[in-house]
């Protein structure tokens, strides 16, 4: 499974070039604050991670690897820790661009923002965990179109739940709670969603031919 | 246990195609090759054995386990499936050494010279020649007792299919491995094959040892106006040309004595592929 996690790793690396040309592009937009350095993380990861997704199809990667031996159950996990490993990273590296850019405009460098880093990995999360199960049943292509009607569907169904009911004065006291204790509630959150997900990708993965 | 790969009454159903009822054995120390034009099922029938898809019905057993169990000494080529094109020789090295027990990065760089196949350039910058050297020498590179192999030469000149055949030869040297393949390469396997299978429409039309095969059928050349010399039931298909007939037919030793008369050519794989398919009954 370190192999199938390694792969993953490798073809991120593989596209640095790209990387290090946005990374240097947030960069100065964060630095003349034209940016909110904490969601680049989240936005590069997700970006990352879909174009492994990309690579693998191209090459019919799954065929492939379904071959290996313990068979395929661990290509959806290895899927999850790669996506695990390169949101600590670029969470880490943006850090220290940001206290980088604190250091070179000679301001004090504020918790918030590691805060609202963390916040804004675990959004994307969130965000992976949802697009992730659909990737693996439909295919990197067709799972664009999912996962917009999925968001859409998602925004409509929230929206109207909102408007037509009292949901969100009923739900006032948890998303006070929320509010209070997000450092501690969002992480499980963003975890729990993970978990969920994977259960649900190993068993699409799982019953999926090649 | 002298059979790696045992198949029963295997069957795959899809909405407009049948693989099978398929009944195959792979005694440890051979080569079997199978044949069929395109989409007769020969992809279908690999991808069951190695569950990249599931059968409809049937049974399976590798190295006499169920087929999911044991992959460890497997090596494998799928037919336009492999590593993504930005990664390297080197990153798959460092990928493998992590996923095979017995992946030998030794004897993976020393194929990776032999075959001149660079150990840092993006897999989307070899040749095609190169890029299917490479998924072969992945397969070996783990040491395993058997090869499951898709159209492994498609695509190489002749020069490195004979290397690669070579490779084949070597690898079932010790009578302990194995290799299944399929091939629209038909000469390839004349070279190496113990057994044929000719699959077509999803059916094993026939399963023969390959020198028995060879030796038994035969291409009997005639003018149009004197087939009505020749027995039916010594027919199995024509194939009618400008001027002359191309008549497949079985039993070449009695049949040679039988019409002497007539020219009749020992068979190549080829020809005798496209007599079954494309070949007209007349019976």
């Amino acid at each position: 499974m370190l192999g199938l996690v390694k792969k993953d790793l490798l073809l991120t690396v593989s596209n640095a070039k790209s990387l290090i040309i946005i990374f240097v592009l947030y960069f100065f937009m964060a630095f003349y604050g034209e940016f909110d350095v904490s969601i680049i993380p989240s936005i590069l990861g997700v970006m990352l991670v879909i174009s492994t997704f990309s690579y693998d199809y191209q090459s019919k990667w799954d065929s492939y690897a379904s071959t290996f031996p313990k068979g395929r159950k661990y290509v959806p996990l290895a899927k999850y820790i790669a996506t695990f490993i390169l949101m600590l990273g670029l969470t880490i590296i943006t850090l220290i661009f940001s206290l980088l850019i604190t250091y070179i405009k000679h301001e004090p460098f504020e918790v918030t923002t590691l805060l609202s880093m963390v916040v804004a990995s675990l959004a994307s999360f969130i965000f992976e965990a949802i697009m992730y199960p659909i990737i693996f049943k439909f295919g990197v292509e067709k799972a664009r179109i999912a996962i917009f009607v999925f968001v859409f569907a998602f925004i409509f169904l929230i929206n109207f739940l909102v408007m037509q009911t009292n949901m969100l004065s009923n739900l006032s006291p948890i998303l006070t709670f929320i509010g209070n204790y997000y450092y501690i509630v969002l992480p499980l959150i963003g975890i729990l969603a993970l978990v969920i997900s994977y259960i649900i990708s190993v068993k699409i993965y799982m019953k999926k031919e090649f | 246990m002298n059979n790696v790969i045992e198949i029963k009454n295997l069957t795959k159903k899809y909405d407009n195609f049948t693989l099978g009822p398929i009944d195959l054995e792979l005694p440890r120390g051979t080569i079997i090759g199978l044949i069929g034009e395109n989409g007769a099922g020969k992809t279908t029938l690999l991808k069951c054995i190695l569950n990249i898809i599931s059968e409809s019905s049937g049974n399976v057993k590798i190295f006499n386990q169920d087929k999911n169990k044991n992959f460890e000494d497997i090596g494998i080529v799928l037919d336009n499936s492999f590593f993504p094109e930005i990664l390297t020789a080197k990153n798959i090295n460092s990928i493998l050494k992590n996923i095979y027990k017995n992946w030998d990065t030794k004897l993976f760089n020393d194929y990776l010279k032999e075959f001149a196949i660079p150990l840092d350039k993006p897999l989307k910058t070899l040749s095609c020649g190169m890029h299917k050297k490479l998924e072969i020498i992945t397969a070996l590179s783990h040491h395993p007792k058997l090869l499951i192999l898709d159209e492994p030469t498609s695509g190489l000149d002749p020069v490195v299919r004979h290397e690669i055949l070579d490779l084949f030869m070597n690898f079932i040297q010790n009578e302990e491995n194995s290799i299944l393949l399929s091939t629209h390469i038909t000469s390839d396997l004349e070279h190496i094959a113990d057994k044929i299978v000719f699959i077509n429409d999803g059916k094993i039309i026939f399963n023969e040892d390959s020198p028995t095969l060879l030796n038994n059928y035969g291409i009997l050349k005639c003018p149009k106006e004197d087939f009505s010399k020749l027995d039916k039931k010594d027919i199995i298909s024509i194939k009618k040309n400008k001027y002359n007939m191309d008549v497949l037919i079985k039993d070449l030793v009695q049949n040679k004595k039988k019409y002497k008369d007539f020219v009749i050519d020992k068979i190549t794989l080829e020809d005798l592929m496209v007599l079954m398919i494309k070949g007209e009954k007349i019976c």
